[in-house]
């Protein structure tokens, strides 16, 4: 009798090591992740403006109001605006890559070394890209004013000139720094394709066209799909680069949409930072909780999106 | 080569050749002159015309040749015939390809060449394409300098970067590597229900947490103090845990029973067995985190106020804004730049491992 109950307890003990090393990653999210999130429920309905949670100032749905109806200076929707034009470069740099993929994919020698070289920007920060990319587009002694120069083009002030300009700029820039890692899928992507489907077309008379879409590209529309999310996901949260892009401090030098008082460089996260850390006297915490909330269910919509139309253009029988 | 491959006639043959080696050229230079047909000209220059008609006659020698090339695939002659065997190196790929190559390459080179440069040239209204007064490395020298006043170092900054992503990553995947062990391998009540738990933290974004965070971090004082970039990292994350627990659960229990009846415990049999097994997963881990702890911008950036505390990245930033020298902007660009080029030329295989699979694509 004794024995089976040191047996128990000795089970017990046992059992609790495992499950307390499971659980320490849980007890890290509980300590950082779930107090924010809670306080975020709470905060996204108050007004306040530092981070005293004395100031603060229960409002109701006001927030939403606001931020829904474009009441803070049209700033929200020419943010949204800013994220729409800017995610552009997620269907040029799913082609490029593609191509990219397909042509290294078809070669024997150096595929290796084109991946690589390819794959760089994946480890460059944001910073040093988006610096790169500032001094790539200067105005003055900047390469491609150089180039445009030299084929008898006025110089352009990419980067403060207009909207268009500075989101080629900011495009070029995601392009550049994100092709790699679709190119790397891609190319795992072309490789797992059968080639007995190419020779069977072949014998039967199909164009290299219609091998792509009758064969590749149903092939690879799981990855096709999989990157397109996720570079979406990403485009609408980015910031980091449109921080840097900008000249890196508070003052932006960016181009605002047409007569707004609304930076293009203000992405929506971009926004939700300004409102914290740079305008918190004017907007605050409550209207920013707000905004993430909004974004947080937009993501959540455009991921549920894409899920739903896998279903109708990706193909998993390959 | 199969029977059925025909004999093209000579001229044909060469149209296809060109044809194909053209088409991407000329999509680019078309591409590149509608581009440049929105810019404005210089006065008295008439730049815009000419790509203009450097436009019109690319897409025009397009359009024919791609027509010609339509009406002969009618031929079966055309159809069937192949191209000999790849050799290796085609040029009809290899062109278009050094080609993309090249221009992908001229953000680097122009980094590397700026930083070389001497301040007087590489801020002149010219760009130069090689440094003509000579290469010199007074702007590397100049980085470390120049934030004196602010109290800015950059040394200082790289030590920071190298701390502040070590610490979480040490202790972050030894933690995720024991909870890993124990979903995939132990037994205990309610697992499922936790792994799910688990997976759902990877749910919320970032963007609901950052006003908040912010306050939660400032009520416990550590608001410009590297705690907020160390102390959650060293509980791991969702997704380290989700991908060690893929590969603990390839590694056969027949390894983990045989150790069993040799008297091994079960955290033996985890530093003696999973351990050394999982290495290339722990190790694309650790290469994974270490590149996006030292690229993190926008923590930093966040919660440290004082240039004494700057991590790399964020006295990059700042630096760039007490100085107009590009020469030595990229000069610190290529100091943050080149740590991890080593990094990543290096484990370049684990890092593209571990890409590949966290996807969770085939192929």
């Amino acid at each position: 009798m004794k024995k089976a109950v040191s047996i128990e307890r000795k089970k017990r003990r046992d059992e609790f090591s495992s499950k307390f090393a499971a659980f320490i990653p849980l007890l890290g999210w509980l300590l950082f992740g779930i107090l924010p999130l809670a306080m975020s429920a709470v905060v996204a309905f108050t007004e306040l403006h530092s981070t005293d949670l004395r100031d603060m100032e229960f409002v109701g749905v006001l927030n939403f109001i606001t931020i829904l109806t474009n009441a803070d200076e049209g700033r929200t929707y020419a943010s949204y605006l800013s994220t729409l034009v800017f995610s552009l470069n997620v269907p040029v740099t799913i082609g490029i890559s593609l191509y990219i993929a397909n042509l290294i994919n078809q070669t024997k020698i150096g595929n290796k070394f084109f991946r690589t070289i390819f794959f760089i920007p994946f480890v460059c920060s944001t910073v040093v890209v988006s610096m790169t990319f500032r001094m790539l587009f200067a105005t003055d002694g900047g390469l491609i004013n150089q180039l445009l120069s030299n084929l008898g083009f006025e110089p352009v002030a990419w980067l403060t000139d207009t909207p268009v300009s500075f989101m080629t700029v900011a495009i070029i820039l995601s392009v550049w720094s994100g092709i790699g890692w679709c190119i790397l899928l891609f190319q795992a992507a072309l490789a797992s394709v059968d080639a007995s489907y190419y020779e069977s077309a072949k014998l039967d008379g199909a164009t290299s066209f219609q091998m792509f879409w009758k064969i590749t590209w149903p092939a690879i529309s799981p990855t096709t799909s999989y990157l397109v999310t996720m570079r979406l996901i990403g485009a609408l949260q980015s910031m980091s680069e449109m921080y840097v892009l900008v000249g890196g401090s508070s003052v932006s030098t960016a181009p605002t949409w047409g007569d707004s008082a609304a930076y293009v460089s203000d992405t929506v996260v971009k926004h939700i930072y300004n409102m914290i850390f740079e305008n918190s006297y004017k907007y605050g915490y409550g209207l920013a909780a707000a905004a993430g909330w909004i974004l947080a269910i937009i993501v959540l919509i455009i991921t549920w999106a894409n899920l739903k139309l896998q279903e109708r253009w990706v193909n998993y029988d390959f | 080569m199969t029977s059925d491959k025909k004999v093209l006639s000579f001229p044909l043959r060469c149209f296809k050749g060109v044809y194909e080696f053209l088409r991407p050229v000329l999509n680019i230079v078309v591409v590149v002159c509608a581009f440049l047909c929105c810019l404005r000209p210089k006065a008295g220059s008439n730049a815009r015309l000419n790509s203009a008609l450097i436009l019109g006659v690319c897409a025009a020698l397009l359009l024919a040749m791609k027509i010609f090339h339509k009406w002969q695939m009618r031929k079966d002659v055309y159809r069937v015939y192949r191209a000999p065997a790849a050799r290796g190196l085609e040029p009809r790929q290899m062109v278009p390809l050094c080609f993309t190559t090249l221009i992908f390459m001229i953000p680097f080179y122009m980094v590397f060449i700026t930083a070389f440069k001497n301040s007087v040239e590489a801020n002149q209204i010219d760009f130069t394409w090689w440094p003509k007064q000579g290469i010199s490395v007074d702007s590397f020298r100049e980085v470390f300098t120049i934030g004196d006043i602010v109290e800015l170092n950059m040394l200082r900054a790289l030590l920071n970067s190298f701390v502040y992503t070590m610490i979480p990553l040490c202790m972050g995947l030894t933690v995720a590597c024991l909870a890993a062990y124990a979903f995939a391998k132990l037994r205990f009540r309610n697992k499922n229900r936790m792994y799910r738990m688990l997976i759902a933290t990877m749910m919320m974004p970032g963007c609901v947490t950052m006003a908040t965070g912010y306050m939660m971090y400032d009520w416990y004082h550590w608001t410009n103090s590297p705690l907020p970039l160390i102390i959650p990292g060293c509980f791991s994350g969702a997704g380290t845990v989700m991908f060690l627990r893929e590969y603990f659960m390839g590694i056969p229990d027949s390894m983990l029973e045989a150790a069993r009846i040799d008297g091994a415990g079960k955290w033996k049999c985890f530093w003696t067995i999973m351990i050394p097994m999982a290495r290339p997963a722990i190790v694309t881990q650790f290469v994974m985190g270490f590149i996006g702890g030292f690229n993190d911008f926008m923590g930093p950036l966040i919660y440290i106020n004082d240039p004494e505390g700057y991590t790399i990245q964020t006295a990059l930033n700042f630096m760039s804004s007490l100085t107009f020298d590009k020469s030595v902007t990229a000069a610190a660009c290529v100091i943050t730049l080149v740590p991890m080029l080593i990094l990543y030329l290096i484990f370049q295989k684990y890092i593209i491992n571990g890409i590949s699979l966290s996807s969770g694509l085939k192929g």
